[in-house]
């Protein structure tokens, strides 16, 4: 009975299980046929990405009978290749819905049994199959390579729920600078975006990197209708409907539509706007970044040259990947004494800087380091000074000298003449005034009222000319700059208004924008006493505007005039502040993660108003955007970044609140303001790391967690260096049964890797009293036997698996970590300097200091290298040594001891030579300074010089080990600095 | 692209539309919606170069004072659009104006108030609320806002800030203990030589014509004087100065607070009503029923921020005869707030036409 009961049950689910897997079928088949249809279209079209699994086209009926058949599929049996199709939809469906980190556990949660019958790795199979036979778009990128699986059906949704709100909000903030072109052209409205793009989440950025799916759903998404869309009408019809039922974004795209369809009835344009060249372009090319600010500021030790950092943004719209070389860039401003900035310093823009000597006319502002050739090229040509040889500043109401672009100046105006060698001339109208900037010289100009010819001609001798005769002043609005003379901005869409005036008698003139027809007005038709001349509808970029005056018979004539106009975007707003508001946070580099900000490797900078106080709020939250730990302190303003970190570790890092709460946030918020002052805010993410460690208490011992979010289906393996011997290699296992946390009461380097990916982190010991403390600070020990290149490359990889290892807020942690390095560098430095300067380095380890004397000794034999030794004695003495390391000054010595061809052999032979451009292990251009550089690496943060990090070829230490004298010399400057406690602060 | 030449109201027409106008604006709401935008270029700057900006693209075309262009623009400071801060520079003070982040408080009789100003002349809200702000000269308020409203403001980034803490004033007292607590610290000041730039605001003139009481230093003038430095470059300067024999003088400036709350002006107003009380011919409120259930209070001097930001949360400002700033409120709350500004001002209720009855 009980045998006969089962069998109808049986018999039952059989036929149910033929009947799903007839409805698959045919799914399958319809799903096959509509597929093969978008494969062969999409073929056709050029720069295509391919077929995206979200544009089945299936109703929602349709779906549900999809969603219902591979449930009760899954639910008994792995999927059959005869219908395959559903499961690829059924994937991306839930892709769709995606909203961070729960891909897995809602699929299995929408289909119970995945899991068991399914598993992860067929997921990726079928989409591998959707690829190769339908033409199907391919996951690319970083967060592609570590979430292998996962990440094809959620670019095959195209534009995942999370990732909707954020479009709408680009679409929104960006609706101020649309053009005409822009709507017309999906390739050109992606470009920009995605350089506007930079502030939201990194999967969106990462969305973003393919600018032209982003600038086709987009253009879809503002389109009236008119353009032919890239993906299929059903799936973008989904996106706007899902869109608007979010009232937030549904009121950001509407906003955004509205801006785009009065662009469309008013045509706003980037464009034509003038290829003539005015003042500030060089060869006629009409750069799309605003020219730089200059101006002049009273400081006490007279006037001051400053800049400010323009937005590059419209630039960065024009160049795919620009953005990302200019974040990793340094570079130098001209006129500041060769100074190196941070890493993306360039990025943060509205920053002054001050010139501190004369920086010459038509230079490159900025000169990028680390850049490629053609972004180095650009920069140079973006952004250079007047190409004058003496610049004009208006001096205005709040003490400061603003640029006249035009060089023309006003009948009783101040001026001031910035220039090099400049002599007042003998009026009692022009003198000389302090300036802080070498080679420079400003003379104040107190123009009179009558411009006499002897007047003219004095302006003249100065390089300047006069304006009497008309006047020309921006009237109804105010322009975004007007130098009071001859050159004004507006924004895009402003319809700009000049008034001229004159006491002339002219009787007409004509006026010409750009290469339009001339207009003709009759001077006596002016009432008011001005003329006012509305210009239209002009484009992106600069204008020129040219008037030609006919006066009364016999009258003196008035010479032509010119206008510079340029038509900019508006700067889109951001959370962080801009140099406009009283507050700004400015968070270096403007990448950073979550992991960044806390391990002490991203700055971070409070501006405001001199002497106020404000409010700092810090605040973690977890997956489910719930908050798990906030502080809010007060501050005074401004904070520099030390001080920032000061007041970070003391307000934060060292309470017990966010200590638990880290590990398992994913997003933080620093917030900084008042209700007077405003709020400005920066959101750090967490890393999109597939394996990462945590550091969390338990049972009042620090245990390491690991972390792990890669799908690539690998196993992780877990091995730990001890600190007593950093270089042993041990298998680690987990002391839970879910393979998470791990712990040794001795401490060491943790290292996880799975499938290429690392992970390292430092456990402190565990101590519970002075005696165990003073046992676990033992002596850490490097052996070395014998003397090779090999041997280097092995000890400096060894310096970076623990220098760019995460480190716990623990001074213990930390101490271990120091004394490993320390024991790495001595091992180096007794290997290469040799068995006289191994006994330094012994006392130097054992905690002796070393006087600049002995260890000029241990140099070199005596009288041997004399010149060389007195120059590295005389660099050492030199207590005025700043925190940068002495590159170009060592560089200067080794350049006296070894010829220029020689140098450039030994750096030829380094192994980096050939492209050190490029390099990301050594910065230094030019054989003479990366010889210098490498040396001073070796001796300082040898682990710095590793190639483990990156995937260049290493360095030939060969070159090291046959001239001893020169490491010995670079690590003799280390010791010194270390001993005065200036840490030298490389990249 | 087009060029074309046009006559003054055309220019006017152009200059309220762009400057998001409907209809021709008055000229309070005109000069306040120009202020917003050259400080939206402009900023960080200092007040003296956003007042000729605007004059400059105004002058032409409407009638303008300095002295009604500069009091707009304190009144935008004290409203929240923009924000006021003093900074030195080669050991002097000037006065710097940023923008104020866009948000807004509720008016306590239903409604709310929009301030601040974003960067580049971008609107602060989206086009779902532009046709519902209503704006009275500087003030943009919305009037029965619905969930929907406040959703939209948060959509577009406006964050509320609770009446209380906007509004803030000082703890009423004896008008002699506020002169005698800035006259102890002039007191600590040491002796300098006299500005030759100075502008006294006159004891002596007649209380209730503010822009009448302004003139420059006498040689002959001792004692204690609320006045205003003029810098060749730079806005004018708040201070309160001791003049003495030989050009000789103490000075100190303002504001004495240094959260970054009150302006120097905000401080001098108070002082000077203190002074004015304790002299014996103390500052006049006008009360004046409008014969429809309102009742409007002028004053005859511009009100400190923490007044001014009490009155825009609670009235109308209208221009009231023979007072320099007015608002008009309902029969109650005028009750309320006249004497709220006699008991903090210290100033004297001068009733016009028909008072409201107590």
């Amino acid at each position: 009975m009980q045998y006969g009961a089962v069998a109808p049950a049986a018999e039952s689910s059989a036929s149910a299980r033929t009947d799903v897997a007839a409805t698959l079928l045919a799914l399958h088949e319809r799903l096959d046929a509509h597929f093969r249809t978008l494969a062969e279209t999409r073929q056709r079209l050029p720069n295509s990405n391919g077929v995206y699994a979200i544009e089945h086209g299936l109703a929602q009926g349709d779906l549900s009978v999809l969603d219902d058949a591979v449930k009760s599929w899954i639910a008994q049996a792995y999927p059959s290749q005869e219908h395959r199709l559903p499961f690829v939809v059924y994937t991306t469906e839930v892709g769709y819905r995606y909203e961070g980190d729960e891909y897995w556990p809602t699929l299995e949660r929408r289909a119970p049994g995945w899991e068991r019958h399914v598993g992860r790795p067929f997921v990726k199979s079928i989409f591998r199959w959707f690829q190769r036979t339908y033409f199907g778009a391919r996951p690319q990128g970083r967060w592609a390579e570590h979430r292998s699986i996962i990440s094809w059906p959620i670019t095959h949704a195209i534009l995942p729920t999370d990732l909707q709100r954020q479009l709408a909000q680009l679409l929104y903030e960006c609706r101020g600078s649309l053009t005409s072109e822009l709507l017309d052209h999906a390739d050109q409205l992606g470009d920009f975006l995605g350089a506007h793009a930079y502030k939201a989440s990194k999967r969106f950025q990462q969305f973003a990197q393919n600018t032209e799916l982003l600038g086709n759903v987009a253009a879809a998404l503002l389109a009236d209708g008119a353009n032919t869309p890239p993906i299929i009408p059903s799936a973008l019809e989904r996106i706007k409907r899902d869109l608007s039922e979010v009232r937030e974004a549904r009121q950001w795209l509407s906003d955004a539509r509205s801006s785009a369809d009065r662009i469309r009835i008013k045509g706003a344009s980037r464009g034509p706007s003038s290829q003539r060249r005015f003042v500030g372009s060089t060869d006629g090319r009409t750069p799309p970044t605003s020219p730089v600010e200059f101006w002049l500021h009273p400081v006490d030790a007279g006037w001051q040259l400053r800049l400010r950092v323009p937005d590059f943004t419209p630039l960065f719209a024009r160049r795919r990947q620009l953005r990302q070389d200019v974040a990793q860039a340094k570079c130098r401003v001209v006129g500041t004494g060769g100074k190196r900035r941070a890493t993306g310093w360039l990025l943060d823009y509205g920053q002054q800087v001050a010139l501190t000597a004369w920086p010459g006319g038509d230079e490159p502002v900025f000169e990028l380091d680390r850049a490629t050739p053609e972004t180095v090229a650009l920069f140079a040509e973006e952004a250079r000074t007047p190409a004058t040889e003496r610049w004009l500043f208006r001096r205005s109401s709040d003490d400061k000298g603003h640029l006249v672009r035009s060089g023309l100046v006003r009948p009783g105006a101040q001026y001031l003449l910035l220039g090099p060698g400049l002599e007042a001339p003998p009026v009692d109208w022009v003198h000389e005034e302090p300036v802080d900037c070498a080679d420079g010289v400003v003379l104040a100009m107190d123009i009179p009222q009558d411009l006499g010819s002897d007047v003219s001609a004095v302006i003249h001798a100065l390089g300047c000319e006069s304006q009497s005769s008309v006047t020309f002043t921006p009237l109804g609005v105010v322009p975004a700059a007007w130098d009071g003379a001859g050159y004004g901005e507006w924004l895009l869409g402003d319809q700009p208004i000049l008034g001229l005036s004159s006491d002339h008698e002219i009787t007409t003139f004509t006026a010409t924008l750009d290469d339009g027809e001339p207009i003709h007005v009759q001077w006596e038709e002016t009432t008011d006493g001005f003329v006012a001349l509305e210009l239209s509808d002009l484009g992106l970029g600069w204008h020129d505007l040219r008037l030609s005056f006919l006066v009364r018979e016999g009258a003196r004539p008035i010479p032509d005039l010119r206008v510079g106009i340029r038509v900019r975007e508006a700067e889109a707003e951001r959370t962080d502040g801009t140099f406009r508001q009283p507050l700004r946070l400015r968070v270096r580099p403007q990448s950073a993660s979550l992991e960044d900000l806390w391990d002490g490797r991203s700055t971070v900078q409070a501006d405001g108003p001199y002497g106020l106080t404000t409010t700092v709020t810090v605040s973690l939250s977890d997956a489910d955007a719930s908050v798990t730990a906030q502080r809010a302190f007060q501050v005074p303003l401004p904070l520099t970044a030390a001080q920032w970190r000061e007041v970070f570790d003391a307000q934060v890092m060292q309470q017990p609140m966010f200590q638990d709460a880290y590990d398992d946030a994913i997003r933080g918020q620093l917030e900084l303001g008042d209700d007077e002052l405003g709020y400005v805010s920066v959101a750090l993410e967490r890393e999109l790391e597939p394996l990462r460690w945590g550091f969390r208490r338990s049972r009042g011992r620090t245990v390491l967690r690991l972390y792990q979010s890669a799908d690539t289906g690998g196993s992780v393996k877990v091995s730990r260096y001890p600190f007593r011997a950093p270089y042993q290699r041990k298998p680690a296992t987990a002391e839970d049964s879910l393979g998470f946390d791990f712990f040794d009461a001795e401490g060491g380097l943790f290292v996880a890797q799975l499938d290429g990916h690392e992970a390292r982190a430092i456990l402190p010991p565990t101590v519970r009293d002075i005696r165990r403390l003073r046992r676990v600070r033992g002596k850490v020990r490097v052996g070395v036997t014998g003397r090779s290149a090999a041997l280097v490359t092995q000890l400096v990889d060894l310096a970076n698996l623990w220098s760019e290892s995460r480190c716990p807020g623990d001074w213990l942690a930390h101490d271990r970590r120091s004394a490993v390095d320390k024991a790495v560098k001595s091992a180096i430095a007794s290997m290469v300097g040799g068995q006289a300067w191994s006994r330094l380095e012994l006392r130097y380890a054992n905690g002796n200091l070393l006087s600049i004397a002995e260890l000029e000794t241990g140099l070199a034999k005596p009288r041997d290298w004399q010149p060389y030794r007195t120059d590295v004695l005389r660099l050492a003495s030199d207590t005025n040594s700043s925190l940068d390391p002495p590159v170009e000054r060592f560089a200067v010595v080794l350049g006296g001891c070894l010829p220029t061809g020689r140098l450039s052999e030994l750096a030829h032979r380094l192994g980096v030579g050939g492209d050190v451009a490029g390099s990301r292990v050594v910065r230094s251009d030019g054989s003479r300074l990366l010889l210098s550089e490498v040396l001073l690496r070796l001796a300082s943060v040898p682990g710095s010089l590793s190639s483990r990090s990156t995937s260049e070829q290493g360095l030939d230490f060969n070159v090291v080990l046959e001239r001893p004298v020169l490491f010995r010399g670079a690590r003799m400057l280390a010791i010194v600095a270390e001993q005065r406690g200036q840490a030298w602060e490389w990249d | 692209m087009g060029l074309r030449a046009i006559g003054t109201q055309a220019v006017l027409d152009a200059t309220s539309t762009a400057l998001g106008f409907a209809s021709a604006p008055d000229l309070g709401r005109l000069t306040a919606a120009s202020f917003r935008r050259a400080a939206s270029l402009m900023c960080p700057s200092a007040p003296s170069e956003l007042i000729g900006a605007v004059r400059d693209a105004l002058g032409q075309l409407v009638p303008l004072e300095s002295e009604s262009l500069a009091e707009t623009l304190d009144c935008l400071v004290a409203a929240g659009d923009l924000v006021e801060t003093t900074e030195e520079r080669s050991g002097k003070r000037h006065r710097v104006i940023y923008l104020g982040h866009p948000r807004f408080v509720r008016r306590p009789l239903g409604g709310l108030i929009l301030f601040g100003t974003r960067p580049d002349d971008a609107p602060i809200v989206g086009d779902s609320l532009q046709d519902r702000i209503v704006e009275t000269g500087y003030l943009r308020r919305i009037d029965e806002p619905d969930d929907e409203v406040f959703a939209s403001l948060s959509a577009y980034g406006l964050y509320e800030i609770p009446e209380s803490d906007w509004t803030g004033q000082p703890e009423p007292g004896p008008a002699s203990e506020v002169i005698d607590a800035y006259v102890g610290e002039l007191r600590q000041r040491s002796l300098s030589t006299t500005p030759d730039t100075l502008r006294l605001l006159d004891p002596e003139a007649v209380p209730h014509y503010y822009r009448g009481r302004w003139r420059p230093a006498a040689a002959s003038d001792r004692g204690v004087f609320i006045a205003r430095r003029r810098q060749r470059y730079g806005s004018d300067l708040w201070c309160l100065i001791d003049l003495q024999d030989d050009e000789q003088c103490r000075l100190l400036d303002l504001p004495l607070d240094s959260t970054g709350a009150l302006r120097g002006c905000d401080e001098a107003w108070r002082l000077q009503a203190a002074i004015d009380f304790v002299r014996g011919s103390p500052l006049e409120l006008r009360v004046r029923g409008t014969g429809q259930g309102a009742v409007q209070l002028g004053l005859p001097i511009p009100p400190p921020k923490w007044l001014q930001r009490r009155w825009d949360l609670l009235g109308q400002p209208v221009r009231v005869p023979r007072a320099l700033f007015g608002y008009e409120f309902s029969a109650a709350d005028a009750r309320a707030e006249a004497s709220f500004v006699c008991e903090h001002l210290w100033m004297q209720r001068r009733t016009e036409r028909k008072e409201v009855s107590e």
